[in-house]
């Protein structure tokens, strides 16, 4: 099986990594009701309220959404509509913290009552979510007709800047364990194994020691691949597990794989026997402008102004760029805002050395792009395709496979946006399936002509950022809380100071 | 945080190797061998360079800013075309030869085909191909010399009429025989070909799977004992360190390269062991594998991994 990638150079964070804190709480909270990029859940609570850590703060509406819950002790202040950090419209609920130490975590569960629906109603009680990409909600990867054969507990990190995997891992070994155990038992897989990279040779000798404490050293299965991005991909494991790929838009479980994220299984553990819902994440928060580089336990909610004030970043930097996520699949934030939500592990503050905005020139046909991309797309075609605005052949170039781990813009010579025309093409292809879900050429619908224009003027000049300086600060936050009152309903209030960005 | 926001889609990081730095490379490792015919030719060689570089150079900027496109013309990719098209050629040629040589290749050979990256051909194996058929008479192609007006026969001569003899193995791997300028020196092309691999700026699929079936081609046309000598003559291995390897021309996909490396050493093999046109029989397969390359590339299409049947 080969493995295709890119090698990325594993960046360093400091020595205080081996652990991890716990950030000093902020003021507010603006917990967005969409975690990560589900649709909006239910909000079960109105201003006013008196809010424990572990209150319930909305509820799945159908098929769509998740169990939120509240990070803090406080009173809920105020709702507000806005985009949150994954790009995504959603009401926010503003919780404005006080000093109280009431939990109303969920009930725990006995080792005795563990059993494969209760935990997959605990799994979806707890609302947790993905922390790698397609950053799903959990427990949808369990709703299952077949069985599972393998169960791949996801420990490889192959993004530069993340080390959140890696030191939970090292960490809390026997938490994550645990953990994974559990889920287990709640797909009722024959086998579980461990993934690692050839990178982590420390942390595979903490969890190899642990496993000989336990004496299970020759039991649990460990399987290390080469440290080559994007192997993280829960498609791609499973494809290199199995030697079977994942058909689009399905998951793992078709073909009787699931892959669970370490970090998950740590939360899963305390979901079980603590009851403690997804209200925190772990999350590496690094880059060259940030002074405190750690891995942190942050609160769903907590301002990203918060999280700069307390670890500390370097102002005297001119060219800057906040990533929530790794650097590789990130959404760079237009202002520091916005809110951490449950989606991803890492924070990135970086100055303008660490990213490049190069401007696209002409592809020289150099074929990197098709021999580096692990899906086997050919990319250069798609780019092709892109230009004569042919969807068509894009469709049958197989866009819709894309995972969007951007290898084939960061390997591309000429600086080509091809990661973003792929993703493009996916969006659009997939959103005419959508609207005429009945008609077989769906892609040949006309008319649209003016919005698709613009659509490419956007991805090519707006999207490809290199010209495009955002005002930040107080300015666009101020913009931010006008734009969320045009939208405001009749029940939701702006309150003072609630929405605050200092 | 007082300052600017950027804001980009992702992945905000792209690799250090762009296509200057690829062009940039390329030329440095055509320094060597150009250094070696300095030794081996003379000065005269110098003044070839210059012509053939500045020529090519000039009128990429000239067509370019007619073409009204800002920046695209510096890339260097016109200084390796002007430097490969004289090196290609004998020491012998007079002084307007190289810029005549680089005027075909970035004009005719790349932009009326639409400019970088849109070229059919190697613009430097058709611009040394067109001139050797417009001035037979000049001796480009079989017979090349040491000074003007000299004629001396390079080693494919004789080694086309069975005579290994003649000359000596160890003075064409450092360049001493009369052949095209840059491609004599067998010791700097091959390092600077393992170089290139090494950086990544070349594939190493490509000139090994060449190799390999040019060995065997000369093997079955001449035996083994022509195998040394006619891997060393006549522009062999300049073409598959420089030109054959050639990102726009060649196939995207490894398969694709490989079959391309190993029908280039076919067609080298078959035109330089039957003598056809001479030293530039070499070039000629480089044009016509640069022919075949489109059709490999729909040949070894990769298939998308999870990708659901079309109906």
């Amino acid at each position: 099986m080969e493995i295709r990638g890119i090698r990325l150079k594993k960046h360093k964070i400091s020595k205080l990594a081996k652990g991890f804190f716990v950030l000093r709480k902020s003021e507010n909270y603006v917990v967005p009701l969409s975690v990560g990029v589900s649709e909006q859940s239910e909000r079960v609570v109105s201003v006013g309220d008196k809010v424990n850590e572990g209150t319930l703060l909305a509820k799945p509406k159908g098929k769509y959404g998740n169990f939120v819950y509240s990070p803090c002790c406080g009173s809920v202040v105020g709702i507000v509509r806005k985009l949150n950090i994954n790009g995504i419209i959603c009401d926010h609920v503003i919780i404005k913290q006080e000093n109280r130490e009431d939990k109303s975590y969920l009930p725990t569960m006995d080792a005795s009552e563990f059993s494969a629906e209760k935990l997959l109603k605990r799994l979806y009680e707890s609302g947790m979510v993905d922390n790698f990409p397609p950053y799903e909600v959990t427990y949808k990867k369990y709703l299952l007709n077949s069985s599972i054969k393998q169960l791949i507990i996801n420990c490889t990190e192959t993004d530069p800047y993340e080390y959140a995997t890696s030191a939970i891992v090292q960490t809390y070994t026997s938490e994550m364990f645990e953990g994974a155990l559990l889920f287990k038992t709640l797909c009722n897989a024959e086998n579980i194994i461990f993934v690692f990279t050839n990178k982590q040779a420390k942390t595979i000798k903490l969890f190899k020691e642990y496993l000989k404490k336990r004496g299970l050293k020759n039991k649990v299965k460990i399987k290390i691949y080469p440290h080559i991005y994007p192997l993280s991909y829960s498609r791609l494991l499973a494809y290199y597990q199995t030697g079977k790929m994942v058909k689009e838009n399905s998951r793992t479980a078709e073909i009787k794989v699931i892959v669970e994220g370490a970090i998950n299984c740590y939360d899963f553990f305390h979901a079980v026997y603590n009851g403690k819902p997804a209200i925190e994440r772990a999350v590496t928060i690094s880059g060259n402008n940030c002074l405190r580089k750690a891995n942190y336990f942050v609160k769903n909610g907590t301002p990203i102004n918060h999280i700069m004030e307390v670890v500390g970043f370097n102002s005297n930097s001119y060219e800057n760029m906040l990533i929530f996520g790794g650097i590789m699949t990130g959404v760079a934030q237009e202002t520091p805002s916005a809110s951490i939500t449950l989606a991803a592990n890492s924070l990135l503050l970086c100055d303008s050395s660490e990213f490049g905005l190069e401007k696209e020139s002409e592809c020289i046909n150099c074929g990197k792009c098709v021999q580096h991309c692990p899906v086997r797309i050919h990319v250069k075609n798609v780019d092709d395709a892109f230009t004569e605005r042919d969807f068509m052949q894009a469709k049958k170039l197989g866009v819709s496979t894309c995972l969007n781990c951007g290898v084939c813009s960061f390997v591309c010579p000429a600086k080509r946006k091809l990661a973003q025309k792929v993703q493009y093409m996916k969006n659009f292809t997939e959103n005419r399936r959508a609207k005429n879900p009945d008609s077989s050429d769906y892609l040949l619908v006309e008319g649209e002509d003016t919005t698709m224009q613009q659509d490419f003027d956007t991805i090519l000049d707006v999207k490809g950022g290199y010209e495009n300086v955002k005002e930040t600060n107080e300015q666009s936050a101020a913009l931010e809380v006008i734009e969320s009152l045009k939208e405001k309903k009749p029940d939701s209030i702006i309150s003072e100071g609630g929405d605050k960005n200092e | 945080m007082n300052n600017k926001l950027f804001v980009s889609s992702t992945p905000h990081i792209t690799s250090t190797v762009s296509t200057m730095y690829m062009m940039i490379v390329m030329a440095l490792a055509l320094v060597p061998t150009s250094v070696f015919a300095v030794v081996n030719f003379g000065i005269r060689v110098v003044y070839l360079i210059l012509i053939g570089v500045g020529t090519s150079y000039a009128l990429e900027k000239v067509l370019n800013l007619l073409k009204d496109k800002n920046g695209q013309w510096l890339d260097f990719s016109s200084v390796v075309t002007g430097l490969m098209v004289t090196l290609v050629m004998p020491v012998s040629v007079p002084l307007w030869m190289p810029a005549l040589g680089s005027a075909i290749a970035i004009f005719v050979f790349k932009f009326c085909f639409g400019g970088l990256s849109k070229n059919v051909f190697n613009p430097t194996a058709a611009a040394r191909v067109i001139l050797s058929v417009m001035f037979s008479g000049l001796n480009l192609s079989l017979f090349t010399g040491t000074a003007i007006g000299e004629n001396v026969a390079s080693p494919l001569h004789y080694f086309a009429m069975g005579d290994y003899a003649t000359i000596n193995l160890r003075s064409m791997f450092f360049g001493s025989v009369p052949g095209a300028m840059g491609t004599v020196a067998i010791i700097t092309i091959l390092a600077c070909g393992i170089i290139l691999m090494f950086l990544k700026i070349t594939d190493f699929v490509v000139p090994v799977g060449a190799v390999v079936t040019f060995v065997a081609s000369v093997w079955i046309f001449k035996g083994a004992v022509g195998i040394i000598p006619y891997l060393f003559a006549g522009s062999f291995l300049f073409a598959c360190v420089f030109m054959i390897t050639d990102p726009v021309t060649s196939p995207n996909t490894v398969w694709g390269r490989l079959v391309y490396g190993l029908l280039f050493g076919i067609f080298a093999g078959l035109f330089m062991t039957k003598n056809v046109m001479g030293e530039t029989g070499v070039f000629v397969a480089v044009l016509i594998v640069n022919l075949i390359a489109p059709l490999l590339d729909k040949i070894f299409m990769p298939r998308p991994l999870g990708l659901k049947e079309v109906k």
